[in-house]
């Protein structure tokens, strides 16, 4: 499939009438939602906020429960402070509304592990279903929404895209 | 299509409302318990 021009994808964006007026609304709901998500809980490593594992708790003793999967994730030392650190600038990043669609892609890995262990280990707590649903749907329902975005990338085989020519060699094909 | 978007999209808008509450009660409970 090939892919859609920019001014395409951009005028999609300025029609907001009927349902795609319904679906614009929803999108940016979502996208408002899912950063203040990420953003609270990765904030809460270095500032705590939520009565979630934080970097000052874990030093001295383990925290009560608290799966062993995280925990042993939090013995590492560093593996928190990336999960953190990527969920701070993806929650920023979305709330602002800058690279979007490339930090949707970067974030889902965490989101699809967010929700595997409120889902499946720590699936006796409601609010651990509601908050692993909320961030899984949110995300889908992004990636749903940016689909556009990804078309190019949908391709069987391709060729390796020589950047620094810039769009010339595009033009030139 | 689109049908089955927007209802993908106001099931996942509600739950991460419903998330969004939670956490900002969260977020009181722990900051005022200090």
């Amino acid at each position: 499939m090939a892919p859609l021009p920019e001014e395409t994808i951009s005028s999609r964006s300025t029609n907001n009438h009927g349902v795609d007026g319904i679906l614009f609304r929803l999108t940016h709901s979502a996208r408002v939602l899912f950063g203040l998500i990420l953003f609270a809980n990765g904030l809460n490593w270095w500032w705590k906020i939520l009565p979630y594992p934080n970097m000052h708790d874990h030093a001295n003793h383990a925290l009560p429960h608290t799966p062993p999967f995280v925990q042993a994730m939090l013995n590492t030392g560093f593996m928190f402070d990336f999960v953190r650190i990527i969920e701070v600038t993806a929650g920023a990043g979305l709330l602002m509304n800058c690279w979007t669609p490339f930090l949707l892609v970067f974030v889902f890995p965490l989101s699809l592990g967010i929700w595997a262990v409120d889902i499946f280990l720590i699936a006796s707590s409601l609010r651990a279903n509601v908050m692993g649903w909320a961030v899984f749907s949110l995300n889908g329902f992004l990636l749903v929404s940016y689909l556009d975005r990804y078309v190019p990338m949908l391709t069987r085989t391709a060729v390796p895209g020589l950047f620094w020519r810039g769009r010339k060699r595009q033009s030139q094909e | 299509m689109k049908l089955t978007v927007i209802v993908f999209g106001i099931i996942a808008n509600l739950l991460g409302a419903t998330a969004v509450i939670w956490l900002s009660v969260l977020v009181v409970q722990t900051v005022t318990a200090r």
